[in-house]
């Protein structure tokens, strides 16, 4: 087997169907514009010491955790205004909701507040300023100041696709600049290349728990467990569960905030009179904590004991790369993928009962923005998260197990169809609708004193 | 696009003249400036050297004369300096005939002032100029380079008595890594600019600006070191193509289009590098002039020249809020400025409040272009900060 066979062979086990499919679809177009298709064999290259040449230790390194290679930085003279860099994977449009969308508008917020400059530095994909700029007007945050954008792609030397067009050699570092990182592995990059006290990594996630366990979840904790740099949780319950699971440091160098949902995007939205009431279910096979097979089992149940009435209700799958599935006696729902964030939230705006599981301590989006909307939504128990009541009352909490989830989904139905009962927990909800607000403290622990 | 009824003028480098004639036109005064520059160019050189003498040596414009020379001339340094009162060294780089040339003048107890209109006289920001200009960092050359040409302006610039340049920000800059005295003078138009500028725009109001119904987005990038800078705008310029059919986009000078941008290749016309007064024909002929920039210091200290030749010809420009750009551009009055993250919007509010007020936007532009960047309005300024006023 040649080389480039061989490392496409690994490419494949290593990330999977789709990504070779998106790896040829990439070389194809590449062939068509007339650009190289094939990249240099180097000697020393990922493939070193183990289908080619003999490679060394750093190398190989290298090669399993190159999201986390130190960023490349230079030191230019302090500009008149102070500057704030998030520094994140992506900010396509498939990545902007949730966790990397929040990231913006704190940083956006710290910036503002620091009267300093924001920096979008991305490393996996060229950053759009457009959909920055989705984000920002979305939740009515103007920047006081120019924004810049930098794309410092992960050094790459294995078959993956490059994009490197409008990529900097390094990114230029001011003294004081603050770096907000918003995973392990940008915080990993981080480390060697800026103070460590300039950074602040927006933890939004236990991600330990991304891993089994190995080498990538002790590096990632040999991150969180990081004395020197600042942590700003998002929400109470997870920076409650990482305080009581090793990052005692939080007590003295962390903080949290509260997302929240405004109401120019998350509001029920007209029904069409006469139709049937609608179902969500977040639908990601591909991110495992969202538990995505139990989830289907959860709902064929509730069709099959006639749970959810196929006459009354439609059932949405909203996520990605969802399989064609059937539930009950054949019935096809309506799958919901690649939506933007109006469409998203316009669909919201429309459901009466969610499922939204998430395997981890941290609440997760998605109930949250249901709740925002006015509907009802079930969604999981992890460790400390154990009653999300607080957030609102039409957020229903079970037990990680098909029956009481099924039980749930019961509850779920009666308290959608109980309209009183519905509107008056959601008048009651404690979702916050002001991202300001949501920073407010946060922010002000993160400056005082500068 | 507009069709302007106005033809090609016939060009020459003005300013290559033999040096008799260049000395006759320093001794026509009694007081007397000579500019210095390496060799004669269209950029630098014709905005900080060439506009100036030309300004100075308008006829009844007072008792002092100027010219420029090179450094082919330094046979006849020692009768230039006898001349001259004054000696303005523009953007040079040190080496034994430059030092010559301001040993020459501070030996006879005349002044020496340096003008450069970039930030290439402190090393502190060689890797940002590298970096911002794209260059290739793994060379060792670009190293040496670099290092060398701003480490040797920085030398000329020590020797010199005080400093000119063409911005605030900039001239911070250089009193900071200097220590000197630095006065402002802003790049301008000269009179073969203007005078093309003049036909151009009244060949648009005739036409009461209308044009062929096409709407043309132009980028003049002048150099390939603009690659990051028309990055800022391609994503934008792809988003514009594929909602308005009637879109175009005209490029000028060595940019290389991303993939996206292939789809629309039907609707992307090329245009290779212009003479500085012929560009005033091509810039007239596009609705709007996209001027992206990125954002840092070294992008702070650029001029106002892309919007004022812009505005000199009726074209509205689209500019990056950098420290020059957002003090000369009054957003919705003499042009649009748009954040980077903005581009796409501020393009379409262009394009779409141009129907109504194109007309007098363009106007507005270049009666303020004029005032503020016309030849005619700087004699003051530059014989202040020569302090011969």
């Amino acid at each position: 087997m040649s080389v480039r066979a061989r490392r496409l062979l690994a490419f494949w086990k290593e990330n999977g169907t789709s990504a070779t499919v998106r790896l040829f679809r990439t070389k194809l177009g590449a062939a068509v514009a007339g650009r190289p298709v094939l990249n240099k064999i180097k000697a020393g290259s990922w493939v070193a010491g183990v289908s080619g040449p003999p490679g060394t230790v750093g190398e190989i390194i290298r090669h399993k955790f190159p999201n986390s290679q130190p960023l490349p930085t230079y030191l230019i003279p302090k500009p008149s205004l102070p500057r704030v860099s998030l520094v994140t994977d992506s900010i396509g449009s498939g990545s902007l909701f949730g966790g990397v969308g929040t990231a913006l508008l704190f940083a956006a917020q710290l910036a503002n507040r620091m009267n300093a400059t924001l920096r979008v530095v991305t490393r996996t994909e060229v950053p759009s300023p457009k959909n920055a700029s989705q984000v920002l007007n979305a939740y009515g945050i103007e920047l006081l100041h120019e924004i810049q954008f930098a794309y410092a792609p992960i050094p790459n030397d294995n078959e993956e696709p490059e994009s490197t067009a409008g990529a900097v050699a390094g990114l230029d570092v001011v003294p004081d600049e603050t770096f907000v990182t918003t995973s392990w592995w940008t915080t990993a990059a981080a480390l060697p290349s800026v103070p460590h006290a300039s950074i602040i990594y927006l933890l939004q996630e236990d991600e330990r728990m991304f891993y089994p366990f190995g080498e990538e979840r002790v590096q990632c904790e040999r991150i969180l467990h990081n004395q020197d740099i600042r942590f700003v949780v998002n929400t109470r319950l997870l920076f409650d569960h990482l305080k009581a699971n090793g990052m005692e440091q939080l007590e003295r160098n962390g903080c949290w905030f509260e997302p929240s949902f405004p109401r120019s995007l998350f509001h029920e939205r007209e029904r069409e009179p006469g139709g049937k009431k609608r179902f969500f279910f977040y639908a990601r096979p591909y991110n495992p904590r969202n538990l995505f097979h139990i989830g289907l089992e959860i709902i064929d149940r509730a069709v099959n004991t006639g749970i959810l009435d196929l006459d009354q209700w439609d059932i949405f799958l909203v996520g990605k790369d969802i399989p064609n599935v059937t539930f009950g006696n054949g019935y096809v729902p309506k799958r919901c993928e690649g939506l933007n964030w109006e469409a998203y939230a316009d669909l919201a705006g429309t459901i009466d009962l969610g499922l939204s599981l998430m395997y981890t301590p941290h609440p997760s989006y998605p109930p949250f923005d249901l709740a925002a909307s006015g509907a009802v939504v079930v969604t999981n128990k992890f460790a400390n998260k154990q009653d999300l009541s607080n957030y609102s009352r039409n957020i229903i909490c079970a037990e990680l197990n098909t029956d009481a989830l099924v039980d749930a989904l019961r509850e779920g139905v009666a308290l959608a169809e109980d309209k009183e009962a519905r509107k008056r927990n959601f008048a009651a909800n404690g979702l916050g609708a002001d991202w300001t607000q949501s920073f407010e403290e946060t922010l002000r622990l993160l400056t005082a004193g500068r | 696009m507009f069709d302007l009824n106005v033809s090609p003028v016939p060009y020459a480098d003005p300013w290559l003249q033999p040096l008799s004639e260049r000395l006759a036109m320093l001794y026509r005064r009694k007081v007397r400036v000579a500019y210095f520059y390496e060799e004669p160019n269209n950029s630098t050189f014709r905005y900080r050297a060439y506009n100036m003498a030309q300004v100075l040596n308008e006829p009844d414009a007072g008792d002092v004369s100027a010219s420029y020379f090179f450094l082919s001339d330094s046979d006849r340094f020692d009768e230039i300096a006898d001349a001259a009162d004054l000696l303005v060294i523009c953007r040079s780089r040190y080496c034994h005939q430059v030092n010559g040339l301001i040993t020459k003048f501070r030996a006879r107890g005349k002044r020496v002032l340096f003008d450069v209109d970039d930030l290439v006289v402190d090393t502190d920001y060689a890797h940002l100029v590298v970096a911002t200009l794209g260059l290739d960092v793994t060379q060792k050359g670009v190293w040496d380079d670099w290092f060398a040409m701003i480490a040797r302006m920085h030398q000329t610039l020590r020797l010199c008595d005080g400093a000119i340049t063409t911005n605030a920000f900039l001239a911070q800059k250089i009193a900071d890594c200097s220590g000197l005295p630095v006065a402002v003078i802003p790049n301008f138009m000269n009179k073969e600019q203007l005078d093309l500028a003049e036909k151009v725009f009244a060949a648009k109001e005739r036409a009461r600006f209308s044009g062929n119904g096409k709407t043309t987005l132009g980028y003049f990038s002048g150099s390939p070191s603009h690659r990051l800078d028309y990055a800022i705008v391609e994503p934008s310029l792809v988003d514009v193509l594929a909602e308005r059919p009637n879109v175009e986009v005209m490029v000028v000078g060595y940019i290389d289009h991303g993939p996206a941008m292939r789809e629309f290749r039907h609707r992307i016309s090329r245009q290779p590098f212009h003479d500085y007064v012929n560009l005033q024909r091509l810039l007239g002929t596009v609705e709007f002039n996209l001027m992206p920039l990125q954002s840092n210091a070294f992008t702070d200290c650029k001029s106002e020249l892309k919007y004022f030749e812009a505005a000199s010809v009726g074209t509205l420009s689209i500019a990056s809020p950098s420290f020059t750009y957002s003090r000369a551009i009054s957003d919705g009055e003499t042009g649009y400025l748009s954040k980077a993250h903005e581009w796409t919007e501020s393009i379409l509010r262009a394009i779409d409040q141009s129907t109504e007020v194109y007309a007098s936007m363009a106007a507005r532009a270049r009666e303020d272009a004029l005032r503020k960047f016309g030849w005619q309005h700087q004699r003051e300024t530059i014989l202040d900060a020569l302090q011969l006023a």
